[in-house]
């Protein structure tokens, strides 16, 4: 099933309709489609936000197409497959996994229990396997050894993508000798399947520090992976560092330096817990830059 | 001769009427299957959080299955379109039918606790016109027969 098809798929049939009037190459590289109640629907291709009217035309936003209440309901009953109950703790959380990968980010007004009500915006955010988008990394570890790592890049430039290569190359062996890899998902967008096919155990919809202090304890991992860590999981990487699992994780930065200005993840920069980065670029290309002192 | 149409008019009658009692004991069967079927979404998405398409492809009743109540909602994922046409198809009365297409418009749209109330409410519905429709039954099937009977014979007496 290719990226339409999962939109297609989700979608109430007058967007469907509109999107499937986009040129194919643009149709192809869309990465998120956002749908507003009473405002403009969006797509979202690398860093370009489109917008488009009900004959698939790119036009401003101001006539662009709207999705009504009615569409948005739709929309997440199709999400959750008709039962929205199911999904519950997730949509709590802000968000529905999608059964493909990938998730739809949710917005609404609160229903005072902690949860969301009504819902106000959809947005369904679509995730390849890139196998290769690792290759850098799986090298360097191959040749210097396994250290642990922080992939740095702005939001939607690849860095789950990068973190489901590493999952996906390091536990199968490509490369390099094959390792016992577990995933710490969140948000069930690593490996939102259940399996990346190698010596990888995934722990889903957990958070992340929990999920990180239980799979150190229980799975012995030679490898952690985990998306977008902040500091409130420095405990619990700081415990799986002391047990000698190596981690690799995420954070929105353009480079590490910006890390340690704004005193982001202050602690275990400062600690030197990750001793290599790589940085994701407009090509969506992997980097190793060195940290300055 | 005359006799014998007489007797045969009388009889299509109370036969007519018979047929006319048996459809109002159909109607008790099927407030009994969606009152089976209530308490088993119930259970289902209480304790186990089963989607819906899963809960109606796995519950097995006759009557329902009769109707077509239950392959049509089986016909697809998505319940909202199909509900409606689905409860049209029930044999139950009129405020049972409303209640129900009002349940539909909701249907998976919820979450858990509300839709627990829902579907508690609707399942009390039921029960009290099951209820009621049990208590008057017999009475009611009896009444039926004999007013078919009596116009049957009304009717052979006038030919006669």
């Amino acid at each position: 099933m290719n990226t339409s098809e999962i939109l297609f798929r989700y979608l109430p049939i007058r967007i469907s309709k509109a999107l499937h009037s986009l040129p194919e190459n643009l149709l192809l590289s869309i990465d998120e489609i956002r749908l507003r109640k009473d405002s403009p629907i969006s797509a979202t291709a690398g860093r370009k936000n489109l917008t488009f009217d009900e004959s698939g035309r790119a036009c401003p936003v101001s006539s662009a197409m709207c999705a009504t209440s009615l569409e948005i309901l739709e929309c997440v009953s199709k999400l959750t497959e008709g039962s929205r109950y199911t999904c519950d703790e997730f949509i709590a959380r802000g968000f529905i996994p999608l059964s493909e990968g990938g998730r739809a980010g949710i917005c609404g007004r609160s229903d005072g229990r902690g949860g969301i009500g009504e819902i106000y915006s959809v947005s369904i955010r679509l995730h390849r396997l890139i196998p290769d988008a690792a290759k850098i990394l799986v090298r360097e570890f191959a040749e210097r050894g396994v250290r642990d790592t922080l992939v740095c890049a702005p939001p939607a430039m690849g860095k789950t993508t990068f973190l489901r290569s590493a999952a996906f190359l390091l536990s199968r062996g490509e490369g390099i000798n094959p390792m016992r890899v577990c995933i710490a998902d969140e948000r069930c967008e690593i490996a939102p399947s259940g399996t990346l096919f190698g010596l990888c155990d995934i722990l889903s919809g957990i958070p992340k520090a929990e999920a990180i202090t239980m799979l150190t304890r229980t799975m012995s991992p030679e490898i952690i992976i985990c998306d977008e860590i902040t500091e409130s999981e420095a405990e619990a990487v700081l415990v799986a560092q002391s047990t000698g699992v190596a981690l690799i994780a995420s954070a929105h930065c353009t480079h590490p330096s910006e890390l340690i200005k704004k005193g982001r993840l202050g602690r275990l920069v400062e600690l030197g817990v990750f001793s290599l980065f790589v940085t994701l670029g407009d090509d969506r290309k992997a980097r190793l830059p060195e940290l300055e002192a | 001769m005359n006799l014998i149409g007489a007797i045969l008019i009388s009889l299509c009658s109370y036969f007519f009427g018979a047929l006319l009692a048996d459809s109002e004991k159909e109607k008790l069967c099927t407030l009994d299957a969606l009152d089976l079927l209530f308490s088993d979404m119930q259970r289902q998405i209480s304790s186990l959080r089963t989607p819906l398409y899963l809960i109606f492809g796995e519950f097995e009743n006759e009557r329902l299955e009769a109707l077509g109540f239950l392959p049509l909602l089986r016909s697809q994922r998505s319940l909202q379109p199909i509900w409606s046409e689905a409860v049209a198809l029930l044999d139950t009365d009129g405020d049972i039918k409303r209640e129900l297409y009002i349940f539909g418009e909701t249907l998976g749209n919820l979450p858990l606790d509300e839709q627990l109330k829902r579907i508690e409410y609707c399942k009390e519905i039921i029960s009290l016109s099951r209820a009621s429709l049990k208590k008057s039954l017999p009475e009611k099937q009896k009444s039926i027969k004999t007013v078919c009977l009596l116009i049957g014979l009304m009717t052979a007496i006038i030919l006669l």
